[in-house]
């Protein structure tokens, strides 16, 4: 009974909290649906390619801009923007590498299923510990790896401070988690858009349906991978970006980790494959981790999150929305 | 292998760096005379090996220790009636009881080794005591806190410490006695620490006349902590005491005040760090910490002087890692005066003046006075006295005073 007392009591609460964890779970949820969708696998370098992002947003903030107080107004929007490019450009950059590195030679021999999810595995370590190293004192040949990281989480200087916008049933809505969730919603929506609209938006498409008779027909499969890779990479480091602002968490070398294994629950959730059931899936996964507390107490988080997938998935075997491969 | 092949050559280079650090060290410290050369000739060079993490991701809570007890070596070294000069060895685990076998090892074959400072954490600890005790070399603990190293029959291990039962009950006093808190959240990490802390505090603050409001366990690393801040803002509490370390503290306490969670926040030992204080910014001020270690006093200019921009803003068991070479060197000294001179008798010899620390006749430390119980635990008339408060101001983690002090005996 507790648990419905107090979920009514906290529903606005969570339902804010949920919205605004989910939303980042939907953007980082994108990424490996994409690429399932294209090319059948997991890319578990993924939670990888959303560090770099953190990464590129302690950089910026302390090394570019030098910042270490708030700052407001205009000077905000220009931080943020001048956060989320590089952050985006350097993950979605890394993810076009990763495919190049790491799976295109394996395709290119035809490899088999496991040796991509090896190399996927491989690269996700390979990333991490490089960016152990880069604390100035490590070397790869003769070249010096730049001070950036290091061993230990790197606090990510204060530049963005909160304030309530509005309240709603008596939950304060911040300036932070409104920007997380309408920043969200709107590159969502234009991801939405290009891949139902435009031409490499229906490649995309095609390719997931058929890789075969999409190349047949004049589709260039390796720029479709490439672009599904870059703009999963897009997504991931602005949820990168909002991450460490939001919840003013350092950045680290193993941060991707936990946000990583979520938002792949997350697009199995909506039906790996589908763009709409990664949105789907993350937000819904949000929520449930939200009132997991309230309901059952934060030990409970993980077990109910997953309790919930084991039960959609019993009944709707390929997700919420469906899955969407050929085959 | 070209990486292990790289690391093979550093390691004489390391060594030898460390020793021109050191031997540099003495001609400073010795002022205008160039003390260290000019000592008498029979000094007995003897080793004092520093075990913990030198290096890798938890050095921070560890190296002030280090550079307490270089401090108190230097000194020693440079005292004419002092009869030895100390080299002190590294011993670097990382902290992991995984890596330490081989280090003690090491450790155990160099024939000048007297004793040993640390092991540093709990974990290593149990890795290394069998080692040392076979060996016959006295190793004293200066933050090591688990329960249980005083029950594995190791004669040769000693701890210059408080453990976990004292903080955690004088904790769950200071909330109910001083904070006057009514409602009380506990949050927890889930691990042997953490809950093991609130556990305590939970004992004493309901006798106090406190009331638990909320408990809740979170697992160390979680990164989204505002599922709980709205469960503690619901149960009305005015007080939260985590139990855990630095880092996912920072995280809590930082979102917390970002959702206007307006309570007293307090934490035990593993918050109090250089990390906690980066990590949460400007959200750290006013929030509550204790420790069983002396961060202020004279200790603490001493060891600023010494170490300028080297020097931890928040030098955890520095001034215990100075006392624990001090007993070391008050050690050596009785053992050599009394006619030893080779390493093995010094060790017994340090061993037994170490027996003879007593609440009666203690050693008198810069951090507090140090006497032993026959498990050699550390012990004092009043407990009390080796627990202090603190609260962060300004950026500073700022001592209020020891728990008999506060808490009035």
């Amino acid at each position: 009974m507790t648990c419905v007392t107090n979920v009514v009591d906290q529903f606005w609460d969570q339902t804010r909290n949920g919205l605004t964890l989910g939303a980042i779970y939907a953007m980082l949820a994108l990424g490996y649906t994409m690429v399932y969708g294209v090319l059948q696998l997991i890319n578990f370098a993924h939670s990888e390619i959303f560090m770099i992002g953190t990464v590129v947003t302690l950089y910026a903030i302390r090394n570019w801009f030098g910042l270490s107080e708030p700052v407001v107004g205009i000077g905000l929007v220009l931080v943020i923007i001048g956060v989320l490019i590089p952050a985006m450009l350097a993950s979605g950059g890394a993810a076009v590498l990763l495919e190049r590195l790491a799976y295109r030679p394996l395709r290119r021999r035809g490899a088999p299923r496991l040796s991509f999810l090896i190399s996927a595995i491989g690269a996700s370590l390979f990333i991490q510990y490089l960016f152990v190293l880069m604390d100035g004192n490590h070397y790869i040949l003769f070249v010096r790896l730049p001070a950036i990281l290091g061993p230990s989480p790197a606090p990510i200087p204060d530049v963005w401070t909160t304030h309530t916008v509005f309240t709603l049933f008596g939950t304060n809505w911040t300036n932070k988690q409104l920007s997380v969730i309408l920043g969200a919603v709107a590159m969502l929506f234009v991801l939405d858009r290009f891949v139902r609209t435009t031409r490499l938006g229906r490649g995309i498409r095609a390719v997931a349906q058929d890789p075969e008779v999409a190349s047949m027909m004049g589709v260039n499969i390796d720029r479709i991978v490439v672009t599904t890779f870059f703009v999963g990479g897009l997504m991931a480091g602005a949820a990168g970006v909002m991450y460490v602002l939001v919840l003013g968490v350092p950045a680290f070398w193993f941060i991707g980790f936990i946000p990583g294994i979520k938002a792949f629950t997350a697009a199995v959730l909506g039906g790996i494959g589908n763009i709409r059931g990664a949105m789907l899936g993350g937000i819904l996964l949000g929520m449930v981790e939200a009132y997991a507390v309230p309901c059952f107490g934060a030990d409970w988080i993980d077990v109910t999150a997953f309790a919930v997938l084991v039960l959609v998935l019993l009944f709707r075997p390929t997700g919420l929305l469906g899955e969407q491969v050929h085959n | 292998m070209a990486g292990r092949r790289i690391r093979m050559w550093l390691a004489p280079l390391a060594v030898l760096a460390v020793i021109t650090a050191a031997c540099s060290n003495n001609n400073n410290g010795g002022g205008g005379g160039g003390g260290g050369s000019s000592a008498p000739a029979q000094k007995i060079d003897v080793t004092v090996y520093a075990q913990g993490a030198w290096t890798g991701p938890y050095n921070y809570l560890v190296i002030p220790s280090i550079q307490g007890g270089k401090l108190k070596a230097k000194e020693l070294n440079a005292d004419p009636s002092f009869p030895a000069t100390i080299t002190v060895g590294q011993a670097d685990t990382q902290g992991s009881g995984d890596q330490a076998p081989p280090v003690v090892q090491n450790v155990i074959s160099d024939p000048n080794t007297v004793a040993v400072l640390g092991p540093a954490f709990s974990g290593e600890s149990f890795a290394s005591g069998d080692s040392y005790e076979q060996a016959g070399i006295p190793f004293v603990t200066q933050s090591a806190t688990n329960a249980d190293l005083s029950k594995q029959g190791w004669t040769y291990w000693y701890r210059t410490v408080a453990g976990d039962i004292l903080q955690g009950g004088d904790d769950g006093k200071f909330i109910a006695q001083v904070l006057k808190s009514k409602k009380l959240f506990l949050v927890n990490d889930k691990e042997a620490y953490g809950q093991g802390l609130t556990d305590q505090v939970k004992k004493t603050a309901t006798a106090a006349g406190a009331q638990i409001v909320g408990e809740e366990g979170v697992a160390g690393g979680t990164d989204d902590w505002s599922a709980v801040i709205s469960q503690v803002k619901a149960s009305g509490a005015d007080t939260v005491f985590f139990g855990g370390y630095d880092a996912d503290f920072a995280k809590f306490v930082k979102q917390g005040k970002d959702g206007g969670l307006n309570v007293n926040w307090m934490s035990g030992d593993g918050s109090v760090s250089s990390t906690f204080l980066d990590s949460a910014g400007s959200a750290s001020d006013g929030v509550y910490l204790s420790i069983a270690s002396n961060l202020g006093g004279d200790f603490a200019q001493k060891y600023n002087q010494a170490y300028g921009s080297k020097a931890s803003t928040v030098p955890v068991y520095a001034a215990e890692g100075y006392d624990v070479m001090g007993i070391i060197g008050a050690g050596i000294k009785s053992a050599i005066d009394g006619g030893a001179t080779t390493p093995e008798e010094i060790r017994s010899g340090i061993k037994d003046y170490l027996d003879g620390l007593t609440v009666d006749s203690p050693y008198h430390g810069t951090a507090k006075d140090i006497a032993f119980t026959p498990e050699h635990e550390l012990t004092a008339a009043n407990e009390d006295t080796l627990l202090f408060f603190y609260q962060v101001k300004n950026g500073q983690v700022t001592q209020l005073g020891d728990a008999a002090a506060i808490l009035g005996g």
